[in-house]
């Protein structure tokens, strides 16, 4: 099973809606309707709006596109499910537009237990490519479908809001997150030690002449990734500018439900390369249906990532394997400390601090006005008459609390330890 | 305490006997107790005394592998090893300190805990040579019931015969000793078990291997006997036997500790929680958020002990000179704090914080444990120690296993900000002390001259009250020049004896000793911390 958990993180005051099911977007025919399994999302932003096109139909895509503000989608439905040009536009033209598609899972015969798998290795014994389209995608939303593949394909859908942790925030740290889950897997029967890997296309509005980078980076939090300290960014050129659009992750996966450190395994890119031929490996997909033909003129790029580690077992010891990548447009956000760190942080400091001054004032105030006086005070003398009083109030031992009283009296207090002394009685 | 104030004051006290006596070998720097190489003859046994305890703690964790293999465990029953030396300490070694304290005596209590490691050690190999492993769960057990209060009898030995001289050197020593203990361990124990496994396999290669290593037992055991000796010799000569009696500590006297020692149990907690299970933690967190290679990454994770070994003696001696233990303590809690911080908030290369880490907890051994010593008087040592020892053996045993959760499920951010807020947790409760001493006598924050005179003019108010007790006969007139002059608590205690009509005066005079325990009974036992070998001397 394979599952693919979308989700939106957008900030209230964009006010965004979900479309959740295509009619809104003028689908009539429920034969289409049914056929084509479209979320679309729009995040209005004060300086722009992001468009949100989410695409399982056949291969899982995901199209972003920042228009200026006030714009719309509409989708020519029989054209779409044709796969014809064009069936997707805008009613004003993105300032930026890019999009992705889940092309495949690789299989892959890791005999040596390297956990790297050799892309360019086509040999059937080594490689077998599970192909998005043959799986069959079911959206919660809309009716089961027969399930044709060994695989049984299920989508779950989860749109979420949450609270502007800063409220300064654009449109453009709208993330969208993509939670891959392979979960019982059938492996191919002649691999002994199969590891899996994700294809993922990518095409947006940038020069075809242009690359797409990946950069790794290091971030101090691994809060949400436990002794994970490594973020992964793939950025569209243009992301330089903060007008591009990224992909991140953390170079982990997990091998249980239960996303802590012990199941926790590595993740390895393989770079970005060119893709040639566009129209096999993009037809019928989201991307196509926006860019069509203009895609020779446009960057269009593959990434993969494998999942496993040397000597982990393989992915049969678990038969799971969860990652997550985020997709956004703008600059890849940076990471900031979670509210709880902040918090200990500043009570852990604050309060130290806080006594040492207070008791810094008190000390200084009563000895000032210990000077004032030149005699001991009433307090002083109350203390030195009443032991039980000297020793709650002194925590000294009795003798040493006689012999301070009477260094008190004697006044000499303020050079009682320079001065080597014999008292007389 | 007793002996040193009679080296320190001579023009106080007349001239007692022994300094005639000192004849034949005691006349010889090495055979004379006041002499400071017979002092660091008696160090050096001290620190040896731990050795053996040390080093074969960590024998488990040096061949956990070949222990797993032989003996067909499971990691969670190779981890029953650990934990059946800990969990019971909790509660253990402050009985061990109060036994120590109450019934056999510093001597005695020693060699029993240094038998019993020894025993602990041979039943933990007899576990292995039979392939019986709860055996050698027991052996672990009765070698923890040894090894826990023989680090108590250790700080005891110490404030014995160094409080008022190389006190902080003398606790930074045993630290690096203990250190040099667990990592000569982890280099010997893997060459040894090669060489043994050449002639044994399997369950009696590790029996085999654990036998030799009770060597290092038995010559703790040895140490502890040699030491008895020489401790037994100067109490003899320095008369320090008297000192020592009269005042019993009683397990009720724990409510009246005072609440700097409680206040040091808590940093002992607080700090050690943020050096001991991060440093069970470490090597991940180097290799993963450093990209350190596995052996660099246990390098810098050994960096703390490392430093620890070299750096304990000379920073102790350091505070000897200065004194000023609150302050020290202070500025090893702060510098702590910074290598935490530095550690999870900066990719700074992590030598710089760990070698930092090594040597602000070595400053911490060496001010904070003889900071109990002066807080409470000597007949309570044993059982302070014990106290402040099983807290600590609670805090590490939970704060290890909340550690990896946190790690687990949260992070080794959140487990950095764990560990720094305990860390502010004992900053805020050195502070307190600082205030609370300062609003008392001063003492913890003294320099060592400062404290000389302290101490010298305590005793001489006492001496000089003494004078004239003795000279006033009957204490039942008070004249309103007593009132008018300070009293001591002896002085007091008379004042109050004679009020409810017991006969002080002749009381002293018939037996010093008598109507010392007497006073200490009827005084509501009172924290008497009188100095009783002057007082007998006089007699």
């Amino acid at each position: 099973m394979v599952l693919l958990v979308v989700y939106n993180q957008a900030y209230d005051d964009c006010g965004w809606e979900i479309g959740e099911d295509v009619e809104e977007s003028g689908c009539e025919d429920p034969k289409i309707c049914n056929y084509c399994k479209v979320v679309y999302v729009k995040a209005e932003g004060p300086s722009d709006t992001l468009h949100y096109l989410w695409d399982f139909t056949k291969k899982p895509s995901i199209l972003v596109a920042a228009t200026p503000v006030k714009s719309n989608l509409s989708i020519s439905w029989d054209q779409f499910k044709g796969g014809n040009n064009k069936s997707i536009t805008f009613s004003e033209d993105p300032v930026y537009s890019f999009g992705i598609v889940l092309d495949k899972i690789w299989e892959y015969n890791d005999v040596n237990d390297t956990a790297l798998m050799d892309w360019t290795n086509t040999n059937s014994s080594y490689l077998r490519a599970l192909h998005m389209e043959n799986f069959n995608w079911t959206l919660p939303p809309f009716m089961n479908e027969s399930v044709a593949n060994v695989e049984s394909i299920d989508l779950k859908v989860v749109a979420s809001s949450y609270i502007p942790r800063d409220s300064t925030a654009v449109s453009g740290s709208i993330t969208l997150g993509v939670d891959l889950v392979l979960d019982r897997l059938n492996t191919n029967s002649s691999f002994t030690n199969s590891r899996f890997a994700l294809e993922v296309l990518l095409a947006s509005n940038d020069a075809f002449n242009t690359t797409a980078t990946i950069v790794s980076r290091r971030s101090l939090d691994d809060e949400h990734s436990p002794g994970v300290f490594m973020l992964m960014d793939l950025r569209t050129p243009k992301a330089e500018s903060g007008k591009g659009g990224y992909l991140q992750w953390r170079p982990v996966a997990y091998v249980a439900k239960e996303r802590d450190l012990s199941n926790s395994t590595e993740t390895r890119s393989y770079g970005v390369k060119n893709v040639t031929d566009h129209t096999t490996h993009l037809n019928n997909t989201l991307l196509y249906a926006y860019y069509s033909s203009n895609l020779d003129n446009f960057l269009v790029q593959s990434t993969a990532v494998s999942f496993g580690l040397k000597e982990d077992g393989f992915y049969k010891k678990t038969n799971y394997t969860s990652w997550t990548f985020m997709m956004g447009y703008g600059t890849p956000p940076d990471e900031d400390f979670s509210l709880l760190v902040i918090f200990v942080i500043s009570i852990g400091l604050g309060l130290p601090a806080l006594l040492t001054v207070i008791s810094g004032i008190v000390m200084a105030v009563r000895r000032i006005s210990q000077k004032k006086d030149d005699l001991y005070t009433d307090y002083e003398e109350e203390k030195c008459h009443s032991l039980s009083g000297l020793l709650s109030a002194l925590h000294m031992k009795n003798v040493e609390a006689q012999y301070f009283c009477a260094l008190m009296k004697k006044d000499y207090l303020s050079h009682m330890w320079d001065v080597e002394m014999r008292v007389e009685f | 305490m007793d002996g040193e104030f009679q080296n320190d004051s001579d023009h106080l006290m007349p001239p007692s006997e022994e300094d005639v006596e000192l004849t034949g070998c005691a006349a010889k720097p090495c055979c004379n107790p006041t002499h400071w190489l017979y002092r660091f003859m008696a160090l050096l046994f001290m620190s040896l005394l731990g050795f053996g305890s040390y080093f074969c703690y960590d024998i488990p964790g040096a061949l956990q592998d070949n222990f797993i293999s032989d003996m067909e465990l499971t990691t969670s029953e190779f981890v029953y090893l650990y934990s059946w030396y800990s969990w019971p300490n909790v509660v253990l070694c402050f009985f061990g300190g109060f036994l120590i304290d109450r019934v056999f005596g510093i001597r005695l209590g020693t060699i029993i805990c240094a038998t019993l490691l020894v025993v602990g050690q041979i039943i933990f190999a007899l576990g292995g040579v039979f392939d019986t492993f709860w055996l050698m769960v027991l052996g672990r057990f009765v070698f923890g019931i040894g090894g826990e209060s023989l680090a108590v009898a250790q700080n005891y030995y110490a404030v014995l015969w160094f409080k008022g001289k190389e006190l902080n050197m003398v606790f930074g020593l045993q630290l690096s000793f203990a250190r040099v203990g667990s990592t000569v361990n982890f280099n010997v124990m893997e060459p040894l078990y090669q060489w043994v496994s050449k002639y044994y396999s399997g369950n009696m290669c590790i029996g085999v291997v654990l036998i030799i290593a009770s060597t290092t037992c038995f010559m703790s055991l040895f140490c502890a006997l040699f030491l008895a000796y020489m401790d037994k010799r100067a109490e003899r000569i320095l008369k320090r036997k008297i000192a020592q009696e009269g005042q019993v500590v009683r397990l009720t006297d724990i409510k009246d500790f005072p609440a700097i020692f409680w206040l040091i149990s808590i940093i002992c907690v607080a700090y050690y929680m943020a050096v001991f299970p991060f440093i069970a933690l470490g090597k991940v967190f180097f290799e993963r958020k450093f990209d350190f290679t596995p052996d660099n990454a246990n390098t810098v994770n050994s960096m703390v002990y490392i430093i620890s070994a070299v750096a304990s003696p000379l920073l102790g001696l350091l505070v000897d000179k200065v004194g000023k233990n609150v302050f020290w303590v202070c500025i090893s809690i702060l510098a702590s704090i910074g290598c935490h911080a530095l550690l999870a908030f900066t990719f700074i290369n992590p030598y710089v914080p760990m070698c930092l880490l090594g040597i602000a907890y070595s400053m911490l051994a060496s001010a904070l444990w003889p900071m109990v010593a002066l807080v409470i008087p000597e007949y309570q040592l044993g059982t302070a120690y014990g106290i402040a020892q099983a807290v600590q053996n609670l805090g590490l045993a939970v704060i290890t296993l909340v550690a990896g959760k946190i790690v687990d499920s949260g992070g080794y951010l959140l487990l950095e900000v764990f560990f720094l807020g305990w860390l502010c947790l004992a900053l805020i409760t050195s502070v307190v002390i600082w205030i609370l001493d300062t609003n008392s006598s001063g003492l913890l924050n003294m320099t060592p001259r400062q404290r000389e005179v302290f101490e010298r003019n305590r005793l001489a108010v006492e001496a000089l009250e003494r004078e004239k007790l003795l000279a006033s006969g009957s204490m039942s007139d008070i004249t309103p020049h007593d009132l008018l002059q300070p009293h001591s608590d002896f002085h007091i205690r008379n004042r109050y004896l004679s009020r409810i009509g017991a006969p002080c005066s002749e009381l002293i005079i018939d037996n010093g000793k008598q109507i010392r325990k007497s006073l200490f009974h009827e005084v509501h036992s009172r924290k008497g911390t009188q100095n009783s070998l002057s007082l007998s001397e006089q007699l």
